[in-house]
Parts: C-alpha cells; structure tokens; sequence
C-alpha cells in the first residue's frame, strides 16, 4: 500500500510523470525567457516615428520612379517593357520590370516587344535608343535618364 | 470613423459568423476561440464576399459586400436571440475561462499570474520589435509586394477591369494563386478609399496574433491557462514565424487556417459535437482561399476525417453523413471560389494547368534517390537548427514518441501528428516534381512549408507533454 502511494500522486499521476512535467514547463520557460529578439539598426527608431506619426510621403513604393511615365500612358491595357536585355526570369535584373508593373497597375506591362506602346527602361539614353531600334520602336517621350515612351514602327 | 470601422467590421463579421455555431454546444473557452478566429475568419469572409461581389457586379462590388456583410452579421443576431436561453447564461460565465477560477487555489493562480505576465511581456517585446522592422520596409518581401499586393491593386484601381490580374501576360505573378490575402487588402482600401499602406502589415500582425491566441484557446481548453499562456510566449519567440509575418507572406495565415480547422475537428471528435464541423470545414476552406498549398491540406484533411468517421463507432450511416455533410458545408463557399478561380479564371499554373502529363510527374518524382536525399537533409538541417526553432521538434519528436508508449489513440491526440506527416508527405512529392530548380526551391520556399504545420505541431507537442492528468 505505502509503495503504491508513492509511486501514485494525489492526483493519480505516477511520480516519474509528474517529475517530467516539471522538467518540460521548466524547459519550455527557460526557452521562453531567454530568447532575444536581434537588435534594431539605429535608422528604425526615427523611421518608426515617422511612420506613425502619418508622414508617409517618406516611404517610397518600389517603382515609384517610373510614376513619371503616366501622364504620357493609357489608363488601362497592355504595354510592352523593353530593357537592357530581352527578358529572362531568372536574371536579378529583372526587377525593375516587376517594380514598374507594381506601379502602373491596372496597365499590364509583358516584357517582350510586342504591344503597341513600349515603355523603354534602360541604364542610359544611348542604350534605350539602341534598344528601340533592335525592337522596331520609335521614341516619342524622352529618352530621360534612359527611360522613354516609344510606339511601335508600322 | 471610416479608419476605425475598416478595423472593426471584419472582425465582427468573423465573430458573428461563427457564434451560431457554437451557441448550445460543449465548445470549451467559447470567448478565447472567438478572440482568436474573428480576426482571421472576418478577413476571410470580406476577401470572398469581394471576390464573389465582383464576379456578379464589379463597378458596385464594395456596397454589395458591405450589404452582404451586414445581412450576414444581422442574420446571426437574430439567430443567436432566437435560441436564446436565460439558463445559458452561467455556462457563457464558466467560459470565460482562465478568469473564472471556482475557488482560490495559490498554486494555480500564482502559475496562472506568472503565465500571463510572461505573455504579455514577450508580446509587448514582439509589437515593439515588429513595428521597428515594418518601418525599415514597410512593403513587405517579394510575394507580399509583387505578388499579394499587385492583385490588390488590380482590385481596387480598376473594379471593371480587375480581371486583368488573371491576364496570361502577368505569368510571374502566379495568376492561378487564391486571392484571401489579395481580397483582404483589396477590401480595406475600398474601405478607406485610399491604398493605405499600413493596412498590409496590419493584416500581417492580425494573422500572427491570432496564431498565438489560438494555441492560448485550444491548451487553456485541454490543459491549463498557464500551458495556454506559455504555449503562445512560445510561438511569438519563434524566429520564422515572425520573419515571414513582418514580410507579409501569406504563410503565417495558412498555418492560422490549418491549426484552427485541425484544433476544431478534435474538439468536434471529442465533444462529439455535429455543428462544429461547420466551423472546421469554412476554417479548411479559407485554408485552400489563402495559398495552393492550402489545397493540398484540405485534401489530406479530408481523407483523413473520412478515415477517422468511417473506423469510428458512429452508431448509424446518416450520423456519418451528417459529420461529412456539415463539414463540406462549412467549406463550401471558398472551396467555390477556389473551383471558379482555377476553371475560369487563373487557368494556368506550375502544376494544374502547366500541360505536363502524368509522365513528365513521375519521370521528375523519380528521377534519383539523391533528389530525395537532397530534400531529406534540408528537413535534417531545418528541424535541427536551435536558432530557428528553439527546440520545437525535439519537443515534437519525444510527444510523438510519448504518444506512441502511451497508446495515443484515446482522445485524437494523434490527428495533428496524422496532418502533420501527410501535409509534408505532400509538399515532398510537390516539390520533387516542381518545374523549378530543387536547390532553388528549397533555399527559397523549404522554411515556408515547415512553418505551415507550426502552431499545430506547438499545440500538440504542448497538450501530450503537459502530461494534464485529465488526459492519460
């Protein structure tokens, strides 16, 4: 009898149990209580402030620069994106495209030259007037910083 | 106002939603449960409503969701009011739960004390860290921006042309992708009139939360507020979980829908309760609404319900179908939607819809053990790093073990560990056959699909570990 009370808790939990019980809620706490979070940069602080301060002008949206470019494209439709290179998926310089397309949503942009208005994105005017002839374009906006508006020759 | 009601509306929807269907039953911690789905669930139901509201009438879709809503919401009110019953009244009280303590116990309430202090401690840690990450990049990674967020835009910038997301040319953006994270978005801009952008990393931070104050509900119900408190302390420390939240992916609201609809079906087996089907199955379905691999869980989830049902000792046929028939009821309205969205909509995809044959599948499956080796060892890599999981699936691994010892059959204990293996079984085979490069795949989208089993495995591992005398 006095064996089996002390194998067998008040609560009818053998002791071994309730010995590994304690060891896990003691683990499970330990690692709770000891975990960091990794530190902040610096610039967080100030930008938190702003941010929730409401001054949201500050944060710019990714393709932000090609806002530039509206006024002189259609509303809704399709536009082509002709780049340094021809389009590969698997090319990290291939954001930009993503990035315009972010921005001029409803407008779709496809990354090959086949629509009739091209928005060309290019690293400098030299490129883009190089690009536009490969692809059978005509510039009628810029070239600006290597980004211009051109239609497609007949 | 209209800020204030943005926030408010889906929430109370979620809430109303659901309250229907745990009025009259053994549900435990009625009002946890409530806190930790209105959220998720409100969401979910606004993204449809706007989804199907634009697929009827798209220049007038905000008004028809909002009426739709508020039809919903009225609807459940007086349902609720209609079966009311005054002698309801102390069993809501008793629900309240960690609150409510029958007689003064000092142990219990010192542990209870001490569990919530250190939440609310590790929570406030958690909203100080993830409000100074959000403003360092505040549009969120690469699928929340160019992914979730594009559609969005689409949603809101051109109601009558908002089709256009699903256009062949938008190929890299997965036009074949559910919209709950899109539609969500979508909605509260419509809302505010304006593309907030706040309003992502505040859905972010929702979803998150709700993981917490579900796994709080489901060991507060079977174990102790204390487990509750601490099992919660424990996912907010998890280093993935948070990443992909303060990156906006549509990650962390999976693993909210697969733990809820998997958490309610054992609550449902053990209470033995017909009408919480309902709420597993629309849980199960906002699972497929929010990403592919959701899919794939309401698939397993299924099997592996019909397996339970048919092998339980369900007393006639019409009981069985009655489980199933309230199950698939909850999740008709998404699973729907998913069906539109896939047959008519996005019809191309990296699996369905890709025209590869059933050949292309196998030849890729077992193209070579070190294909499969490969993979193996980035589950070894991943499951062993402290750093990432602060020891979760050690903890899993001596709660399956436990489970086994202990004859885990009793109580459904096992489910979880069932939809764990099959979930992951899945993605295996998904990810063997992935059009893409397998490294890429794993250093790219591996952490991901562990994640989408988390707050499930925590839950488990936490209840079969408590050892809680109530359920040996």
């Amino acid at each position: 009898m006095l064996k089996d009370r002390l194998k067998v808790e008040r609560n009818g939990l053998p002791s071994w149990t309730r010995i590994a019980r304690v060891v896990f809620y003691g683990v499970a706490f330990l690692l709770v209580i000891t975990s960091r979070k990794p530190s902040a940069p610096p610039q967080a602080y100030p930008l938190r402030r702003i941010l929730f301060g409401g001054h949201s002008a500050m944060f710019k949206s990714p393709g932000f620069e090609f806002g530039s470019l509206k006024p002189f494209l259609p509303q809704t439709g399709k536009v082509s994106f002709i780049m340094d290179i021809p389009y590969d998926p698997h090319d990290a310089r291939m954001e930009p495209f993503c990035a315009a397309q972010a921005h001029l949503a409803p407008l779709v942009l496809t990354p090959f030259p086949s629509e009739r208005v091209a928005i060309i994105n290019c690293s400098n005017a030299a490129m883009a007037i190089r690009r536009s002839h490969e692809t059978n374009y005509r510039i009628i906006q810029g070239p600006s910083g290597g980004k211009a508006i051109a239609v497609k020759q007949p | 106002m209209t800020f204030f009601s943005a926030f408010i509306f889906p929430p109370l929807l979620g809430c109303l939603l659901i309250a229907p269907f745990l009025q009259h039953t053994r549900f435990p911690q009625k009002i946890l449960f409530l806190s930790a789905v209105s959220f998720p669930i409100g969401y979910g139901a606004c993204s449809l409503l706007l989804f199907f509201a634009y697929l009827v009438a798209p220049p007038v879709a905000t008004w028809t969701t909002l009426v739709a809503g508020l039809g919903i919401m009225i609807f459940s009110v007086k349902k609720l009011l209609s079966s009311f019953r005054p002698t309801r009244l102390s069993f809501w009280a008793k629900s309240i739960g960690p609150f409510s303590l029958p007689k003064f116990n000092l142990l219990p309430t010192v542990f209870l004390i001490t569990g919530f202090l250190l939440f609310v401690f590790i929570l406030i840690r958690t909203l100080d860290f993830y409000s100074l990450t959000i403003s360092l990049n505040v549009f969120g990674g690469w699928d929340a921006y160019y992914f979730w967020a594009l559609k969005a835009k689409f949603m809101f910038r051109a109601p009558a042309e908002w089709q256009n997301l699903f256009s062949p040319d938008l190929f890299w953006t997965h036009p074949d992708y559910p919209l709950l994270l899109p539609g969500s978005l979508a909605w509260g801009w419509l809302w505010l009139g304006k593309e907030a952008f706040l309003w992502a990393p505040f859905l972010a931070i929702g979803f998150y939360l709700s993981c917490a104050f579900l796994l709080i509900w489901y060991l507060t119900s079977t174990v102790s507020a204390f487990t509750g408190y601490l099992g919660a302390s424990f996912f907010l420390i998890l280093g993935p979980c948070f990443f992909w939240a303060v990156h906006f992916y549509a990650d962390v609201p999976l693993s909210f829908f697969i733990a809820g609809a998997t958490l309610t079906a054992i609550i449902a087996l053990r209470e033995k309760e017909e009408k919480l089907w309902r709420v597993s199955g629309l849980l199960s379905g906002l699972a497929a609404w929010t990403k592919n691999e959701g899919i794939l869980f309401i698939l397993s989830f299924s099997c592996l319900l019909m397996a339970i049902l048919f092998f339980e000792k369900i007393k006639s046929k019409r009981q069985f179908s009655r489980r199933l028939y309230c199950f698939l009821s909850g999740a008709i309205l998404p699973v729907l939607a998913i069906l539109i969205l896939k047959t008519f909509l996005g019809t191309t995809g990296d699996y369905l819809g890709s025209g590869r044959t059933l050949f292309d599948y196998l030849t890729l499956l077992f193209s070579g053990w070190d294909r499969v080796l490969l993979l193996l060892n980035a589950y070894r890599k991943s499951v062993t790093s402290f750093t990432l999981w602060r020891g979760l699936w050690g903890f899993f691994l001596i709660a399956v073990f436990y489970l086994g010892f202990r004859n885990g059959r009793s109580r459904y204990k096992w489910v979880p560990v069932g939809i764990f293996l099959l979930v992951n079984l899945g993605y295996a085979v998904a990810i063997l056959t992935s059009p893409y490069n397998l490294e890429w795949q794993i250093q790219t989208a591996f952490e991901r699909l562990l994640l989408h089993t988390v707050p499930l495995v925590l839950a488990f591992s936490f209840e079969t570990l408590a050892l809680s005398p109530n359920h040996q």
